[in-house]
């Protein structure tokens, strides 16, 4: 239970081509998600890659 | 060694259960009698178990999400198929010290009929919280829940305990609301589960125990086994009340407890303080100009405050109000915006690591950003 819905799932680097946080929306609305275990929506991206259902785009250039 | 009862001498042994309450002379009993081994501080596991904070707001109108939070910590859920109000009230048990109460009142009657439908108000317990409970192994405690609960709907309504094992452990049981409209005061005494495949799994930061008001549920989420853990997701006793399927039916509850032991003691009042400090490791609703930045380059910027509580991991930041953050969210102090687009904001536990813009900013300048919602609920 407890769903939501994920789209549009991309790394986001910094000038210093690190990576900085996965950008995606949740349930329609834009957010920066840490990729910290324990972050339950960084928790749900991975469950989710995992089971194949999402793809995160690789950073832009 | 011996002592005197009445005027009786040489009595090695007082016997278990042989002194009651009304043995006691008034006062007989200080604190400085009172063994340290007696759990008198921090026996409630449950955060905000008063209804003190609400930091998203006060009220929600026909909610029908999966899982919307409001007071703090606590989150209620309703499937497409429910609707339901939630707000803060005022209307609290007399003479316990309460000063609010959460509200659910169901607009629209809905049958059960959904195998899929739901509808909950839930509170999960971090697993470092609840590790001393030693779920899964013999020595597991007993817990009491205690809570304060007033509906229109009168029955035995349903409550489920689970445990976050590799696969969802569930104690289904029921409470009686005997009179409708009335404040009750309701206590269930659980065994934890001693069964292996009841132990924790994940990170100590991940959820260990899950607190579950059902209020309907269609037979995905039900059955009729009660009192005892089994392997499932279920959160509704067949059968049980439904409040969420009764046109105009309410629902209260404030005053939750759970404690180590087979006794419900007083509510444990926190200060203030504390308990905000305590919500604040799961949600931090900043106010204007907290959690200030500075422009590294000209697109990027960098956090300058901290959160008033390290957070339980670093959290998710939306808009205040739970939106996409925007440029009209993050500008300098004197109030121009020369951003064209917000980027991306990333987090620590401490506050605002990294954010970015399209636009054109000035190096060195500080950047304040309007209220945001950072976000690290289990």
């Amino acid at each position: 239970m407890i769903e939501v819905t994920i789209t549009n799932a991309v790394y986001v680097k910094d000038t210093n081509d690190t990576i900085q946080c996965i950008n995606a929306e949740i349930d329609g609305v834009l957010v920066s998600i840490p990729m910290d275990e324990g972050n339950r929506h960084y928790d749900e991206i991975m469950r989710q890659v995992e089971a194949g259902t999402l793809t995160i785009a690789d950073a832009e250039e | 060694m011996a002592v005197t009862i009445d005027g009786n001498t040489g009595i090695d042994k007082v016997q278990d259960g042989s002194i009651g309450t009304a043995d006691l002379a008034a006062d007989a009993v200080t604190t400085a009698k009172v063994a340290d081994t007696v759990n008198l501080g921090r026996r409630n596991l449950v955060i905000n178990g008063r209804f003190q904070f609400w930091q998203r707001g006060t009220s929600i109108t026909g909610n029908s999400s999966a899982a919307p939070f409001l007071a703090d910590r606590f989150f209620v859920q309703d499937s497409s198929q429910f609707t339901s109000n939630i707000s803060r009230d005022i209307d609290v048990p007399s003479g316990q010290g309460f000063i609010f109460s959460q509200k659910r009142e169901w607009t629209t009657a809905h049958d059960l009929s959904n195998t899929g439908s739901y509808s909950t108000t839930e509170h999960k317990i971090e697993r470092n919280d609840v590790n001393h409970l030693m779920c899964g192994t013999s020595d597991a405690k007993q817990v009491t829940l205690s809570f304060w609960v007033k509906s229109s709907v009168t029955g035995n309504h349903s409550f489920t305990m689970q445990i976050f094992a590799s696969s969802r452990r569930s104690y289904k049981t029921t409470y009686n609301i005997a009179a409708a409209n009335t404040w009750e005061k309701k206590t269930i005494t659980i065994q934890m589960d001693t069964n292996s495949a009841g132990a924790f799994s994940g990170g100590g930061k991940t959820a260990g125990i899950f607190l579950r008001w059902g209020h309907g549920a269609g037979s995905q989420y039900s059955n009729s086994n009660t009192d005892a853990f089994e392997t499932t997701d279920t959160f509704f006793v067949t059968g049980s009340a439904a409040p969420a399927s009764v046109t105009n039916a309410t629902w209260y509850i404030t005053g939750i407890q759970l404690e180590v032991g087979d006794t419900a003691t007083p509510f444990e009042f926190l200060r203030q303080g504390e308990e905000e400090a305590l919500c604040q490791r799961y949600f931090y609703a900043s106010d204007n100009g907290e959690m200030n930045c500075v422009m590294g380059t000209s697109t990027e910027g960098l956090g300058m405050g901290s959160f008033p509580t390290k957070m339980r991991v670093s959290p998710t930041v939306y808009a205040s109000g739970g939106g996409a953050i925007t440029t009209a969210d993050i500008r300098y102090f004197n109030g121009s915006a020369t951003f064209t687009t917000f980027t991306t904001c990333s987090t620590s536990r401490l506050g605002i690591q990294y954010f970015s813009v399209v636009g054109s900013g000035t190096q060195g300048l500080p950047v304040r950003p309007f209220p945001l919602w950072f976000d690290a609920e289990l």
